[in-house]
């Protein structure tokens, strides 16, 4: 058994209490709606705060104990953000919760992500599992990344100090170490550059940082869908559709000609 | 030596004096140097000033013609120079004393320049194909009209230079001469016998699947300039690293190299997108698959064979190149007959081959004697 004040186990309750309600808002929907097909409807009143907000404040506390939810709505909104904002911010920011467990999250945001799906359910917690994993890949990524070239400019440095030391300086020699600095550096970081570790760490990077990319440029569709403007991909079906009658107009210019 | 010893105060004292004297020193440079940056405006940094018409264009793409600088003219056909995607051609026009384009004019050859304009997500489903087989061709067919139905020459640099040999080898009775400059053929080259910091480029695109590397371009929908920019940067990592501080004050106030250095920034500066098509077929069939010199690549239904080539080439190639190795472009050698082929090697980098002053006598001069030699229109 999970200890009570695991974050993780705190989130899956949080996550489990918001699926129940979601799974009972459905029932209740569904209720109405066989309901309206024979009498009179009136839609059931539905408060899902009480059983969701508990399992929120633990989840809450738990990945971030220094923000007291209670006392935050207490004390009004306005007053919450301005008195418990890093506190909040720092709970939307990857960096909180990578510390605690990040391979534990991985594996159970993977589940949520990878989850069936049901034709009439809309399950957010899917998208949002996915886009939370993209971004710790993306930073596990950069992370990666910033360790190999730190490594590159500590071995620059060690064979610096091989060529180099107080004495060289004392004895006026700056230009040259400078000189000699740039030439070592540039010589390790070129071998660096060329290694087979840093080809798959900036491809990682590359590639982490491309699906984030993704997921923002779906997310802008989204809106633009809400909104009736017309979507990224809308236009590009246009433009591909003149790039292909273009085609066709210079076959049959050169066809004519 | 290297010393184990720590420095008492008095020598820490010292040293200390003799690095501040050296900073002050280094410091009076660069002093030197923002003073003439301050006087310098962006309207004093212009590049591509050699005047010329547009004399055709389709969709985003023009073709310029040079206006003479002399009234000599030379027995040679038309020079069509054709850049690639990845870049500007102004490069080729940086200052009155680093122009290609100049130094060929002053010899009194016929000069054109096509400019792919400013590729946009609009352009993002155009394919070699489309800019081989479609705008060049174009580009080359008016040309030869106004050429009295004779064939051009074409001048092809890097990427630019692969899609002139492209058109060459598919259409080679259009052209009575082929001249590159730092053009891949081959894009494995001989990796055994790269020199430190040569063929990152071949190395990292063959480091990628094919998935990947359409996933990148199809999310931005084109290759961004910036992308490719920052990869050429970090083939030069130091001196991409300092060349605002201590490449600026290095100059001391040099008003001609700091101008100098300006237009280049301006250059580098202009970078496009590269159209997402065109993109992908150029990472994964050139560089991933190397199906130019393996005779598997197709445009538009016909394949490439560069042993099709039937006219003269001048390959120029960079010993130092850090984008395009040498192997990759010597290549070329292998599919020309010897009688028809010559090779000038420069001694500087893939940009230098334009932008030097070196690079006026070699290169400039090379072409221009090369295109007289081989393409004479009166012996002919």
């Amino acid at each position: 058994m999970a200890d009570a004040k695991d974050p993780m186990n705190e989130m899956f309750k949080f996550w489990q209490s918001g699926q129940d309600a979601f799974f009972n808002a459905q029932q209740d929907l569904a209720d109405g709606f066989a309901k309206s097909m024979t009498q009179n409807f009136t839609p059931k009143p539905t408060n899902m705060m009480p059983q969701g907000f508990d399992a929120w404040q633990g989840f809450v506390k738990a990945w971030a104990p220094s923000w007291d939810p209670a006392t935050a709505m207490a004390t009004g909104t306005t007053d919450m953000f301005h008195k418990s904002r890093d506190a909040m911010f720092s709970l939307f920011d990857p960096s909180t919760w990578m510390a605690q467990s990040p391979e534990q999250l991985k594996t159970i945001l993977q589940g949520i992500a990878n989850a069936p799906q049901f034709a009439d359910l809309v399950m957010p917690q899917g998208d949002m599992a996915t886009v939370w994993q993209e971004t710790m890949d993306f930073q596990e990524a950069t992370a990666d990344f910033a360790k190999l070239m730190h490594e590159a400019w500590v071995r620059s440095y060690a064979e610096f100090s091989k060529a180099f030391t107080m004495d060289d300086l004392k004895s006026g020699k700056v230009k040259e170490a400078l000189d000699a600095w740039l030439k070592i550096a540039n010589k390790e970081l070129l071998d660096t550059q060329s290694g087979q570790d840093f080809m798959d760490a900036q491809k990682k990077l590359m590639t982490t940082a491309t699906r984030l990319k993704k997921r923002q440029a779906e997310a802008a569709q989204k809106w633009a869908e809400t909104y009736q403007m017309p979507t990224r991909s809308e236009i590009d079906d246009l433009t591909n559709t003149v790039t292909e009658l273009r085609r066709e107009l210079r076959e049959l210019k050169r066809k004519i000609g | 030596m290297a010393s184990s010893n720590i420095p008492d105060t008095a020598e820490f004292a010292e040293s200390y004096r003799i690095a501040w004297q050296q900073m002050m020193d280094e410091g009076v440079k660069a002093v030197k140097s923002n003073k003439t940056l301050s006087h310098i405006n962006q309207v004093d940094v212009q590049i591509a000033e050699t005047p010329a018409d547009v004399v055709f264009s389709v969709d985003k793409v023009t073709l310029s013609r040079y206006r003479p600088l002399t009234k000599k003219k030379a027995n040679t056909p038309p020079v069509l120079i054709c850049y690639g995607l990845f870049g500007r051609q102004t490069m080729i026009d940086l200052q009155e004393d680093r122009s290609l384009v100049r130094s060929l004019l002053n010899d009194g050859i016929d000069v054109y320049v096509v400019d792919w304009g400013n590729p946009t997500r609009a352009d993002q489903f155009l394919t070699l194909d489309d800019y081989i087989n479609g705008y060049l061709r174009d580009c080359v067919d008016y040309m030869i009209a106004q050429n009295d139905g004779k064939p051009i020459s074409m001048f092809g640099i890097c990427e630019g230079g692969t899609f002139a040999t492209c058109l060459v080898a598919l259409e080679p009775e259009l052209f009575s001469g082929l001249s590159l400059a730092i053009t891949p053929i081959d894009f494995v080259g001989e990796p055994d016998n790269f020199w430190r910091g040569e063929g990152f480029l071949n190395k990292w695109a063959q480091n990628m699947t094919e998935a990947e590397v359409n996933e990148i371009i199809d999310t931005h929908g084109n290759m961004p300039g910036a992308l490719t920019g920052a990869i050429f940067s970090s083939l030069t990592p130091m001196a991409s690293m300092t060349k605002y501080n201590l490449g600026l004050a290095r100059l001391e106030g040099d008003e001609a190299a700091t101008l100098n250095f300006l237009r280049m920034e301006k250059w580098i500066a202009d970078r496009p997108d590269h159209p997402g098509a065109a993109a992908k077929e150029w990472f994964n069939l050139f560089y991933r698959e190397n199906r130019l010199t393996a005779g598997t690549l197709e445009l538009g239904g016909r394949t490439v064979n560069l042993g099709h080539i039937s006219c003269p080439v001048l390959n120029i190639y960079a010993e130092q190149d850090h984008i395009v190795p040498v192997s990759c472009t010597k290549a070329l050698g292998k599919y020309v007959r010897p009688k028809l082929y010559r090779e000038i090697g420069f001694s500087g980098g893939h940009v230098g081959v334009f932008v030097s002053r070196k690079a006026q006598g070699v290169v400039a001069k090379g072409l221009s004697d090369w295109l007289k030699e081989t393409q004479n229109s009166k012996t002919k």
